[in-house]
């Protein structure tokens, strides 16, 4: 047998493996403190126009492979793409969009029309709240807090306090201060643009119904819990869950994904 | 690629959408080829897309096999590392432009930039243009 079609060999058993062992996590619904309790990523950036790898609809599948039951669909200065979600199936997932100023990033939820980037934090907040959507403070490090003055921090329904920025302990220290200024849900985000896994961050929501409704409604009652590690951030009388939360599932085996690289290399650079 | 999985469900998506990548990377071929047979154009293109291809498996490693919170920590060093496939694609093409195809420096330097302003514009648009028009727009104070 050449090396060559040794490479198709392990690339085939590699995809067929990937493939049959591709399942969304089985979960048994939560319920704790009288909620039933939800898993959400709401910083999620599809294609086109959002510099990312996956359509909306290959989200909502892959959201529930990632233990997801809510995402949100926040591509960047556009609604667009948001509503196609729903067309295979999967997860909920809410409309939305990262509001992309230059001073700040704002992701906003449950809205249905594209709120200028060229509005001031407070008055993006007030567009969002207009249409019936929830305003969230995306990544906001030291640099974007002189976007939000007290008024603008008060009107925000949540701020991401975990993201993959987060990682930096410097960035997660500013994140933390932002969230402990603005008394708002604690929201953690995946900010996923096709590298890092989807709900690598994650917000453990508190509802009252299992709807697009009833997640908005959460958020913007700060029903909310987001952990990291032995850390919990949220609701005073809900991060005593912390504990009881089914963390992110763990990462499938790398064999495959190893294999299946090797074997591509040799088929595009090797020679026979 | 971070989900670890080589599954049909995100392989053949994923593929679909990238193959936009090429195509229209052939469609500014076809307008700075001049009398290039187009067959071989399109053969000497695919030599410029080596360096991409290698820096793209190199992702797939980098962010399938590495932890997602240290992968996150060498965001900035990743996208730097953009600059390598970069320029090797440009030097690639810039030589088929001299030595394969004959063209004087200024023509060639001429036609790569050409090719790559008609390719690369609508990947842009395509990718980002939302966020990237409000960041030219806040540059320039439109």
């Amino acid at each position: 047998m050449t090396m060559r079609r040794m490479a198709w060999v392990a690339l085939t058993v590699a995809v067929v493996y990937g493939t049959i062992t591709d399942r969304p996590v089985a979960k048994r619904p939560l319920l704790l403190g009288g909620y039933r309790v939800l898993a959400g990523d709401f910083h999620v950036h599809p294609i086109p126009f959002s510099a990312s790898t996956l359509a909306p609809w290959d989200l909502a599948l892959e959201a529930t492979r990632q233990g997801l039951d809510v995402i949100a669909m926040t591509p960047q200065n556009t609604v667009l793409m948001g509503r196609a979600a729903g067309w295979t199936g999967g997860a909920i997932v809410i409309p939305g969009e990262e509001v992309h100023g230059p001073r700040f990033h704002l992701i906003v939820l449950g809205t249905r029309e594209t709120i200028s980037w060229r509005l001031p934090a407070g008055d993006a907040i007030d567009a969002a709240h207009r249409q019936g959507g929830v305003a969230i403070a995306a990544h906001p490090a030291l640099q974007a807090w002189s976007a939000y003055d007290a008024t603008a921090r008060r009107k925000l329904d949540g701020a991401e306090v975990r993201q993959p920025l987060s990682f930096t302990p410097e960035r997660a220290t500013e994140m933390e201060t932002f969230y402990a200024m603005a008394p708002t849900a604690a929201i953690g985000s995946s900010d996923h643009h096709g590298t890092g896994p989807l709900g690598v961050c994650r917000t453990y929501l508190f509802v009252r119904e299992v709807s697009q409704a009833g997640v908005l409604e959460a958020i913007r009652e700060h029903r909310t819990v987001v952990v990291d590690g032995a850390r919990a951030f949220g609701h005073p009388a809900l991060v005593g869950f912390a504990g009881e939360l089914p963390p992110a599932p763990s990462r499938p085996s790398r064999w495959g994904v190893v294999v299946g690289l090797a074997a591509m290399t040799w088929l595009v650079f090797g020679k026979e | 690629m971070a989900t670890g999985r080589l599954t049909l469900r995100l392989i053949l998506p994923i593929m679909l959408y990238g193959t936009v990548v090429p195509l229209l990377g052939a469609a500014a071929l076809a307008a700075v080829r001049g009398r290039t047979p187009w067959l071989r154009m399109l053969d000497l293109f695919f030599r410029g897309c080596g360096p991409w291809t290698w820096w793209m498996l190199a992702t797939a490693a980098f962010w399938s096999l590495t932890p997602p919170e240290v992968a996150f920590r060498l965001t900035a060093a990743w996208r730097a590392s953009l600059f390598l496939p970069l320029i090797g694609s440009c030097w690639i093409d810039y030589r088929i432009f001299r030595s394969e195809l004959a063209h004087s420096r200024a023509g060639a330097a001429g036609r790569l930039a050409a090719l790559r302003l008609l390719w690369w514009t609508p990947i842009a648009a395509l990718f980002v243009a939302p966020a990237a028009w409000q960041t030219i727009a806040s540059a320039l104070g439109i």
